[in-house]
């Protein structure tokens, strides 16, 4: 029968160590972040609409189907920044840190298609910030981490010749703006 | 002087019987709900559940609340939990 754990962020060692006892390694999870118990009623129902795609993705071969950017983005936990994250608040989390040498992060989201742009000015320290190569492995845990796995994650890096036609934001994708 | 040495991890289970087929949907699913009774965690499942009733077609769903944390559900509760169900979800709350 399909069926589906929801974890919170710090006992997935915990779940997925259960889950090699059990002969089932790759038993995927849908994860949340912690802590639960002590969220409003508002926010732990904020938490349970932002980990549904996730769960849909884990229980029907449809996959994760978050019907709008609407729908992603209208997941925010007031006041809560630490749960419930929608995609525009890891967007946020990233660009914030890479505003630490100037430079910064906007995404458009088509399907669970997910396009970085990494924008760095004359001002910025660009190499002070990571290569791509890195980048993109740590943005897509991070958003698999918070939103449930299988999202595809492209990053447009300047410093890359040929990166900026693949990451090109789609027509009907929403770019979200970080600054 | 013998001194026994003992491993207190525990050893791989079993190999496994691989995850369960998944529907290409889950229209007309009845969602089973097993809270381990954790603050939130019965508001989360229900939540959830009713969205995918909402948007995903699911049909109805049903809620089991494991009675602590530490335990295991019962096993008799486990099989009348699969004999009303298409699809199960576990959570959490802490």
């Amino acid at each position: 029968m399909p069926a589906v754990a929801i974890l919170t962020e710090p006992f997935a060692s915990t779940g997925q160590a259960i889950a090699e006892l059990a002969g089932l390694p790759d038993y995927p999870f849908a994860t949340v972040p912690h802590p639960i118990g002590s969220l409003t009623t508002t926010e732990a129902l904020a938490v349970a609409d932002a980990v549904t795609p996730a769960v849909l993705g884990l229980l029907a071969n449809a996959g994760a189907q978050p019907a709008s950017n609407h729908e992603l983005i209208g997941a925010d936990v007031e006041g809560s920044p630490a749960t419930g994250s929608t995609l525009a608040d890891i967007v946020e989390e990233l660009a914030a840190v890479l505003r630490a040498d100037r430079a910064d992060l906007t995404a458009s989201v088509t399907g669970h298609n997910i396009s970085l742009r990494l924008h760095i000015p004359d001002e910025a320290c660009a190499e002070c910030i990571l290569p791509a190569s890195m980048l993109v492995p740590m943005f897509g845990h991070r958003f698999d981490t918070e939103l449930g796995p299988g999202w595809n994650i492209t990053l447009n890096d300047p410093r890359e010749v040929g990166s900026a036609e693949s990451a090109k934001p789609k027509r009907d994708g929403q770019e979200l703006s970080s600054s | 002087m013998t001194v026994t040495l003992v491993d207190p991890t525990l050893s791989v289970a079993g190999t496994g019987a691989g995850l369960a087929r998944r529907p290409s949907s889950l229209e007309g699913a009845v969602v089973g709900l097993v809270s381990n009774g954790k603050t939130h965690g019965p508001g989360i499942l229900e939540r959830v559940a009713q969205n995918l009733i909402d948007h995903h077609g699911a049909r109805d769903a049903v809620l089991m609340r494991k009675p602590t944390a530490n335990l295991p559900a019962a096993p008799e509760e486990v099989e009348a939990l699969a004999a009303d169900v298409t699809a199960v979800i576990a959570a959490i709350g802490d």
